[in-house]
């Protein structure tokens, strides 16, 4: 095959073009597997955060501590004081308890829209 | 300027915008905030509960999470999970003011916007699965004792100053300058078993005893990459690029931390 320059230049982009687009195929198709799932397309084309917020299925949080067996900690060198809550019933390795209901660290939209500006990814 | 560096030059300009980390095969550190969904919510809600359940089952106070933030056969051999953080046994506030049990999320995340940059994020089981491309979660339990040693460090000052804000999606375990989520993780790994802070104490024991996993990428996407995407960096890297993931922490941890148990949770059919 025999190319000249220009045609060099021309497959070479068409190449890379067409490499660019095998990429966004990925979230194309997975949209689409969203849009079939039921879920409206304004959810599809928003991010992860808004559309789980938007479902109603979760609880916005304020805060967390983590819960130490007997509420015995030791800090490594050099660390501050931890906040830590107590949990005395239950020894390391014994079965924990989780609720049903799902945490989020979005806020609802009533605080989301006293925002000035909506900054999900800084949690809480 | 010859015909081929014209090429060349055109080549590399046509490359910009396509060249970002996923190009060249990875995926970065985000928070659910700046990812969109693949999977319905109830979908997430139900898979991140199981998640949190099967820690519950184990009894782990502390756990390192993983996630699948691209499809395996997009990711380069070697690569499984795209993102790992710590999930700590909390009581949780609500809005509402109840107080619940459940796991907060500790992430190192890339800021929105600034992919060279990364803040550290506290968030919940289905934030953190929120974006995903496959339900799919790797659980690292470490011992308990080393458990306890992380409950003590997390949210430290101590542990905010293992923190480097320089991302880099293929950051160097052994080296200073550049940090991804699964290097910062190492990193409180081994200052907790440690119980130390200095952080070049901490990169002598990783270059010592610490297995990295090679970035089996093109060296030349990988050149591009890091020439036009800025959450690709080789400036921490000497030789050959190797990083830490989800599997080489398990592997170390499972060599040295008596105790610990690696797993995956999968949905329901």
């Amino acid at each position: 095959m025999n190319l000249g320059k220009s045609n060099w230049i021309t497959f070479i982009l068409g190449t890379f073009v067409a490499s660019g687009s095998a990429f966004a195929d990925a979230g194309t198709q997975s949209e689409q597997a969203v849009r079939q799932g039921g879920l409206s397309s304004a959810h599809a084309s928003g991010s992860a955060a808004h559309a789980i917020a938007a479902s109603g299925q979760a609880t916005s949080a304020i805060a967390a501590v983590p819960l130490a067996s007997g509420g015995v900690v030791s800090a490594a060198a050099g660390a501050g004081s931890t906040a830590v809550a107590k949990d005395s019933t239950r020894a390391a390795n014994q079965p924990l308890e989780i609720g049903d209901e799902t945490i989020t660290a979005m806020p609802p939209p009533d605080q989301a829209l006293r925002n000035k500006a909506d900054k999900p990814k800084n949690g809480i | 300027m010859t015909w081929l560096s014209r090429a060349f030059l055109l080549l590399c300009l046509a490359c910009a915008p396509t060249l970002s980390a996923q190009a060249v095969g990875f995926s970065g550190s985000s928070s659910s905030a700046g990812e969109a969904i693949h999977f319905p919510p109830e979908k997430i809600i139900k898979f991140a509960k199981k998640v949190e359940k099967a820690m519950a089952t184990k009894g782990a106070r502390v756990a390192i999470l993983a996630r699948m933030g691209r499809p395996l056969a997009e990711l380069p051999n070697g690569m499984h999970f795209t993102h790992v953080a710590f999930a700590v046994y909390s009581e949780i506030t609500t809005q509402d003011g109840r107080k619940v049990p459940g796991y907060a999320i500790h992430n190192l995340y890339q800021e929105d916007g600034r992919p060279d940059t990364s803040s550290l994020v506290q968030d919940f089981p289905v934030d953190f699965f929120g974006g995903v491309a496959v339900l799919e979660a790797g659980i690292l339990i470490p011992s308990p004792e080393l458990q306890q040693r992380l409950m003590g460090l997390i949210g430290t000052p101590a542990y905010n100053s293992l923190h480097d804000p320089r991302y880099s999606v293929i950051a160097n375990p052994y080296t200073l300058g550049r940090q991804n989520c699964t290097e910062f993780v190492l990193d409180v790994v081994n200052s907790a078993i440690y119980q130390t802070d200095d952080i070049g104490k901490i990169k002598g024991i990783e270059k010592r005893y610490f297995t990295a996993q090679k970035v089996n990428v093109n060296p030349f996407k990988l050149m591009l990459g890091s020439m036009f995407s800025n959450e690709v960096s080789l400036s921490d890297h000497d030789g050959e690029p190797a990083t830490a993931t989800f599997e080489t922490i398990s592997d170390y941890l499972t060599k040295y931390d008596q105790g610990s148990e690696s797993f995956t949770v999968l949905p329901d059919q």
